[in-house]
């Protein structure tokens, strides 16, 4: 008890008085897992560069855990129910999970559009509008996040799923792909795309048509936690953001390091410096950046986005219940000096 | 099983305990089990996206029904067909063990190593290889479901009294007529078994299938419900795979008490 009012008289002076509390907190750092959507890749990198060079560490936080995961959807489950402090995942679903009662909040937008896009082996189809997926067999990987952005991305184009062949596939798609077994698929350009165009034959060889280049406005993934731990525990989430965007800030700096970061602490990602590295270019390059994040840092989220999205994922009844973006996202976090 | 004794009891009691004991304490005992379910959920608020009362599945099965009642039919057929290869393929396999017995020695090792390879990291490359249809699915079953078909056959050829085979031998019966005419249909009741688990592992084949890849069916049903973070749907199409799976067992039952009626049975008088 004595400890958490400390911390958090600490935290409401924290920026005066930081020197001070930080030596404190260092002594007894608050321990908080996270829980990826994924296995570990580019944009997943603020929490390894976070860990590795004490930005936590300087907020009085030890992340004991980064645990890969099987989707955002399960991901917004287990934060929301306690097993994770904090999450990363696909903003859309959040807003999906959200409606179906499970209470996860966005803190930070890392993809400030979506990365999601239809791909296909260009010298299979050629896409150059919605309109060219009719009658082609698409594959989605039923994960989550994929399959809400190709209802809302085919809402948003006057598209229906009737208009197409669905059929589940699990990553990597390249086989599937290749063989001939789907025409296009769902992916993310900074995820598995840049190797998938490798495989395909280099740059040229598929054919990318992004979901946010058509009327898809929303974020993409980011930074979530849960009601609970933002109502009992507003200042370790203060404190966690903060170090987080730092962390996001020096990714985003330092890419290279970033990423020889990354493959070094996540298990099994010993040679993949060059495929985190070539994700977090395509992030920087597309994702990242916006006016938003000009003006007020990093992982900036407005209403006005989110209201787009939901708007979205309301017209393809995607949501069970109507939703506002209240309560959906916070910025109190974020911000220059908030 | 014996007829004097249900007859002479029928006398004692009255005809709807006759008729309703048989099923009726799995039922009450179902019937119990999911009020018990719904009052914890109510009582204890637990959300719905971690377990949803049953009322709520009920209603996502009557909201989704076209959606669930097609792709249970697509499930239903995968299974059927999945079901009727493997029975094929494991009595084959039984039998040639049996009557080859150099091939039965060189078989016999390798499927039970086949046995133990996890057949979940089969299904992807299946689908790789056959597609998206029945192919891959049917494939899945029939690697997962015939192996209890040979297993329990094997074992019910090889239990026949040695001392009637010799007989058999002594008075000049040929290796195919002792096969056919004495181990096969002593191996019946043991086959039955080894089908009645074969229709269990069917349902299980299908289900596994539909997750590596598909484009309707059940299994596909839940990992997209799963998606949506509708887990009432993913309960309530769950729920069907059982109804699915319950149906083809007592379906294969119902085959033995036509075809082999004094194989015995479990449940009975």
């Amino acid at each position: 008890m004595l400890r958490r009012t400390f911390l958090g008289g600490a935290a409401a002076s924290s920026l005066a008085i930081a020197g001070g509390a930080l030596k404190a907190r260092a002594a007894d750092p608050d321990k908080v897992s996270v829980q990826l959507d994924w296995v570990p890749r580019g944009d997943h990198a603020m929490f390894f560069v976070g860990k590795e060079k004490g930005f936590f560490a300087k907020h009085g936080i030890n992340v004991t855990e980064i645990r890969k995961g099987t989707g955002s959807p399960d991901a917004m489950r287990l934060v929301a129910n306690g097993n994770a402090d904090f999450g990363f995942g696909d903003f859309p679903t959040l807003a999906v999970a959200r409606s179906q009662g499970v209470p996860v909040v966005a803190l930070s937008a890392v993809n400030q559009k979506s990365p999601l896009a239809m791909v296909s082996l260009a010298k299979t189809v050629k896409l150059t509008k919605p309109s060219d997926l009719k009658g082609l067999s698409v594959g989605i990987h039923p994960a989550g996040s994929t399959y809400i952005f190709f209802k809302s991305f085919l809402a948003a184009n006057g598209l229906s799923e009737k208009d197409m062949t669905i059929s589940s596939v699990a990553p990597p798609y390249e086989s599937y792909l290749l063989l001939g077994r789907v025409q296009t698929i769902v992916g993310y350009v900074d995820a598995e795309v840049p190797e998938l165009e490798a495989k395909a034959g280099g740059v040229g060889s598929l054919s990318i048509m992004l979901g946010a280049d058509y009327g898809w406005k929303a974020y993409g993934s980011g930074l979530f936690g849960s009601d609970k731990m933002i109502k009992d525990k507003p200042d370790l989430v203060g404190r966690f953001v903060k170090a987080y965007t730092e962390a996001f800030d020096d990714v985003a700096a330092h890419p290279e390091e970033a990423a020889a970061i990354t493959a070094k602490a996540a298990p099994g990602y010993a040679g993949k410096t060059d495929v985190l590295l070539a994700q977090l270019k395509a992030d920087i390059a597309s994702t990242f950046m916006s006016p938003d994040t000009k003006a007020h840092g990093l992982g900036w989220m407005t209403k006005e986005t989110w209201d787009d999205t939901l708007r979205s994922l309301e017209e393809q009844s995607a949501l069970k219940t109507k939703l506002t973006s209240d309560g959906l996202f916070t910025d109190k976090f974020l911000g220059n000096g908030a | 099983m014996s007829l004097g004794t249900a007859s002479l009891a029928d006398v004692e009691r009255p005809g709807w305990r006759v008729a309703t004991e048989g099923w009726l304490p799995a039922l009450i005992l179902a019937f119990a089990a999911v009020l018990a379910w719904e009052a914890a959920v109510r009582v204890f608020s637990v959300s719905p996206y971690i377990v949803p009362a049953p009322s709520a599945i009920v209603a996502a099965l009557w909201r989704e029904w076209p959606t669930l009642a097609s792709a249970t039919l697509v499930t239903a057929r995968e299974i059927l067909i999945g079901f009727v290869v493997s029975a094929v393929v494991g009595i084959a396999l039984a039998l040639l063990i049996v009557r080859f017995d150099w091939l039965g020695r060189a078989l016999y090792p390798l499927i039970v190593l086949f046995q133990n390879v996890p057949k979940v990291a089969l299904a992807p490359i299946f689908i790789l290889w056959f597609g998206y249809d029945l192919a891959p699915k049917i494939g899945l079953i029939t690697v997962i479901a015939f192996f209890p078909v040979t297993l329990s056959m094997l074992a019910g050829m090889e239990s026949v009294d040695p001392s009637l085979l010799a007989l058999m031998r002594s008075v000049g019966t040929g290796a195919t007529d002792i096969l056919f005419k004495i181990r096969v249909p002593h191996s019946l009741p043991q086959l039955m078994a080894g089908l009645k688990i074969a229709a269990t592992f069917s349902v299980i084949g299908a289900i596994v299938g539909e997750f590596a890849g598909a484009s309707a069916g059940l299994g596909y049903t839940i990992q997209f419900a799963s998606t949506q973070l509708d887990t009432a749907l993913v309960f309530a199409a769950l729920a069907l795979v059982s109804v699915l799976g319950v149906g083809f067992y007592y379906l294969v039952e119902l085959v033995e008490t036509i075809a082999v009626p004094w194989a015995p049975k479990f449940n009975r008088d």
